[in-house]
């Protein structure tokens, strides 16, 4: 196991790390684990047992902490990046039902609204699209991969406490 | 006040509807009381006192009664009918969203179990999607049938062989 600790990319440190290396695992767990709206080459991961790790931290230049093996960065290049992929094509998918019911049920409310016999019902106030849908307990599945994820790699954002 | 009997139209009966009758507007009523979305003259319509009523009952037993007036004619027509085709399509927007649901769940489980370290990420339960689906196909759908069975005094019959 090698704890890393993640920077953003000093202006002086132009190479990033080389493709397929644990560094450049590393900083793209850190940019997905923190949510980030970067690319992971303006990340660096420096090993955390040495000098510079140590002048990172008391610069406090340090975002993050990742710990890596190479099965969980295996595991990290193979299972996460389908697993997100399916959550995501989950997610369109949720939203595109969302669309087309919710477009639906307001053409049917026009349709009863501009009648002159059956107004006074709106058929959406009986039924939730979203409340259908969020039921599933769909909405929960992001939330719980990123659980999975930061206990994986021990994932901890790192604040100097300033008092 | 005309009462229709409306029977399944026998495949090669060669009978249809006359297109703009009150005997195709029985069988469209028909049709979506059953809520089975049938092709127009699956079902097919005689007045009560039509001898072809008479004719069509020795063959086999109706499945609805219709009642029509001047009135009920011109709101179905005027109200009714662009009404069923928004709850129809309603119906529609269901199996649309369902099916890519279905399609994107069934992707999810599949990487979840084809990973080593995620199978105890939950899986999405197939059953609870139908659930929530049925539930809201038959909330979305019951309103109109239910409407125009009243407005039109329809009987439906259930015949079973022994």
């Amino acid at each position: 196991m090698t704890k890393y600790l993640v920077v953003c990319r000093p202006s002086d440190q132009a190479a990033a790390h080389e493709d397929d290396t644990a560094e450049e695992a590393v900083c793209d767990i850190a940019r997905t684990l923190m949510n980030l709206p970067l690319r992971a080459d303006l990340l660096m991961a420096i090993p955390a047992d040495t000098n510079l790790a140590t002048m990172s931290l008391l610069k406090d230049d340090v975002m993050c902490s990742v710990d890596v093996t190479e099965k969980s960065i295996e595991t990290w290049r193979n299972d996460v990046t389908s697993i997100q992929d399916a959550i995501n094509a989950f997610q369109s998918a949720k939203d595109h039902a969302e669309n087309v019911l919710d477009r639906a049920l307001a053409d049917l409310d026009d349709a009863y609204e501009n009648s002159t016999d059956f107004q006074g019902y709106t058929p959406s106030n009986d039924i939730s699209v979203y409340g259908a849908l969020s039921d599933m307990g769909a909405d929960d599945l992001e939330h719980a991969f990123h659980r999975a994820l930061v206990d994986m790699y021990q994932f901890h954002v790192i604040r100097r406490e300033r008092f | 006040m005309t009462k229709y009997m409306v029977f399944k139209n026998q495949p090669n009966s060669g009978q249809v509807n006359a297109p703009g009758s009150r005997e195709e507007m029985a069988s469209e009523i028909a049709n979506v009381v059953s809520q089975d979305r049938m092709l127009p003259n699956y079902y097919i319509a005689f007045p009560l006192e039509d001898a072809n009523a008479s004719m069509q009952s020795l063959r086999e037993l109706a499945r609805f009664t219709v009642e029509i007036t001047d009135e009920t004619a011109a709101l179905w027509t005027r109200e009714i009918q662009p009404m069923v085709q928004k709850a129809h399509n309603v119906d529609d927007a269901v199996s649309e969203a369902s099916g890519g649901i279905y399609q994107a769940m069934i992707e999810y489980n599949n990487a979840i179990q084809d990973s080593h370290k995620f199978v105890e990420l939950t899986q999405l339960s197939i059953k609870a999607l139908d659930r929530t689906f049925e539930f809201f196909e038959v909330e979305s759908s019951y309103e109109v049938p239910t409407m125009v069975e009243e407005i039109f005094s329809v009987e439906s019959f259930d015949h079973h062989h022994a």
